[in-house]
């Protein structure tokens, strides 16, 4: 009798445990593809380190993104000299680098990427040389208002 | 018993611990004695330097040898720059390399030796803000014995370009461990890197006088600049007495010379030329030349020359106070 009970029990036991199965519903998040469709301004700028936004009128510059295309007005010293031409990111879902090629010409230029949320507001930071290669811009672009 | 022979465990333990961060708070005193530097060379001649050094430790200690070397930008000096050292406990030169920027000097906060030499050491009063200091470090680690001296001789090797420059230098000698902020021991910081500024050195080359050293009244920088970099045009009004010295606004009027022989000329009073205060009789403007003189996209500028007007345009100033422009060539070199 007491081996019955003893026998029951583990019986139970092993289909309680039999009756547990892993649920496959934990999905990796997917990371979205960043859009940057739009037009930005630039907020800030530095050359060489130095802080110019107040020094120098960087106000009119916008420049305009679609899927796969760029507009520039009011041109000042940036990636490219003119003011149409294609983009691309290195990834689309992780971008380092942002590469423009401009219309009238076959070369690209590249620069690194920072895309940071400041402040609850997507900021794009690009570093580029479009002079001497020894002077280095970083501009800091938001969505224009 | 098992509880007193863990704690015996742990006793000795701190004792290691405890030896161990005294060894990394072991100093080394560095003092340099001298630097044997020219006063003038040529354009084009290589300039060659020694430091002569002499290091202490007050117990056996191995770090690395760091040298700095304050130098004007357009040197490019972490390319052009080489740096060797012989020791009483070396044998031959020691081979030294440019610390790349990413390397964060100890206890600097994470600023890199570069940067931090900068702000620790300064800028032997150089008055253009295009200077800079390079940082080298030896391939290898040296023990230094307790209690024990030891004299090095430093030899720094620079290609210094072609254009004139009168610029005051400066060096540092440390060592990787205890870098520029070390205060172990209760010794000073300075006791644990040796500092020389010898005055200036004067390149005899091509071009405007680049002076660093004596107050100019306006040296647009970055020395090194096409025309579609932005460029800060300064004006000293009160360097010395011109009709400006007191004016409420300036106004700057250029002329742009493009490669093709052309010449444009922008000297209207206007926003687009008009200099901003940045203390008393301090003026500047930042000028993107393609956009000041509103170049094609097949127009490049090769040259700028520039005067500083009043607001009715009728008094000019020019290089030494006079009437001749200020003169900027644009290039890369």
């Amino acid at each position: 009798m007491k081996r019955m009970k003893w026998s029951l029990l583990l019986f139970f036991s092993l289909a309680f445990l039999w009756s547990c199965k892993v649920e496959n519903n934990l999905k990796v998040p997917t990371e979205p593809i960043k859009s940057i469709n739009g037009t930005w301004q630039i907020i800030a700028a530095t050359e060489n380190g130095s802080d110019l936004t107040k020094l120098y009128d960087f106000s009119q510059f916008r420049i305009t993104f679609t899927d796969s295309t760029y507009t520039i007005t009011n041109l000042l010293p940036f990636m490219v000299n003119t003011t149409t031409g294609k983009w691309s990111f290195n990834d689309p879902q992780y971008p380092f680098t942002m590469t423009l090629t401009p219309t009238d010409s076959s070369s690209s230029v590249s620069s690194p990427l920072q895309y940071p949320v400041v402040g609850g507001v997507r900021n794009m930071i690009l570093t580029f040389s479009p002079g001497c290669p020894q002077n280095s811009y970083e501009y800091t672009l938001q969505l224009a208002q | 018993m098992r509880l007193i022979l863990h704690k015996r465990k742990r006793g000795h333990v701190w004792k290691i611990a405890a030896a161990l961060v005294v060894m990394l708070i072991i100093g080394c005193y560095v003092t340099i004695e001298g630097v044997n530097q020219p006063a003038s060379v040529n354009a084009g001649t290589p300039l060659t330097v020694t430091i002569n050094c002499q290091t202490f430790a007050n117990t056996s200690s191995t770090q690395a040898v760091v040298v700095g070397v304050l130098v004007p930008k357009i040197w490019n000096a972490s390319t052009n720059m080489t740096v060797t050292f012989t020791s009483d406990i070396t044998s031959g030169a020691q081979p030294m390399t440019v610390i790349p920027t990413s390397v964060a000097a100890p206890g600097a906060n994470g600023l890199n030796w570069q940067t931090d030499m900068l702000n620790t050491l300064g800028h032997a009063g150089n008055l253009i803000p295009e200077y800079e200091w390079v940082a080298f470090q030896s391939n290898q680690q040296y023990t230094i014995g307790g209690n024990q001296t030891i004299n090095e001789v430093f030899t720094i090797t620079c290609n210094v370009g072609q254009k004139n420059v009168l610029f005051n230098m400066g060096y540092v000698v440390a060592e990787s461990n205890d870098g520029l902020h070390s205060t172990a021991w209760g010794d000073p910081n300075t006791s644990y890197f040796g500092t020389y500024f010898p005055g200036a050195l004067r390149v005899y080359g091509t071009g405007t006088l680049m002076d660093f050293v004596n107050p100019q009244l306006s040296v647009a920088t970055p020395s090194s600049a096409t025309d579609n970099d932005i460029i800060t045009i300064p004006f000293n009004a009160t360097l010395v007495n011109t009709g400006l010295s007191s004016a409420g606004a300036v106004y700057v009027c250029a002329t742009g010379y493009l490669t093709n022989g052309d010449s444009i000329t922008v000297c209207a009073q206007n926003s687009q030329s008009k200099m901003t205060l940045q203390s008393a009789g301090n003026w500047s403007m930042e000028m993107w030349p393609r956009g000041f003189f509103k170049l094609s996209p097949t127009q490049s500028l090769d040259s700028l020359h520039y005067l500083f007007t009043d607001q009715t345009g009728t008094i000019k100033v020019g290089y030494g106070g006079k009437s001749y422009p200020f003169s900027f060539d644009f290039g890369c070199n």
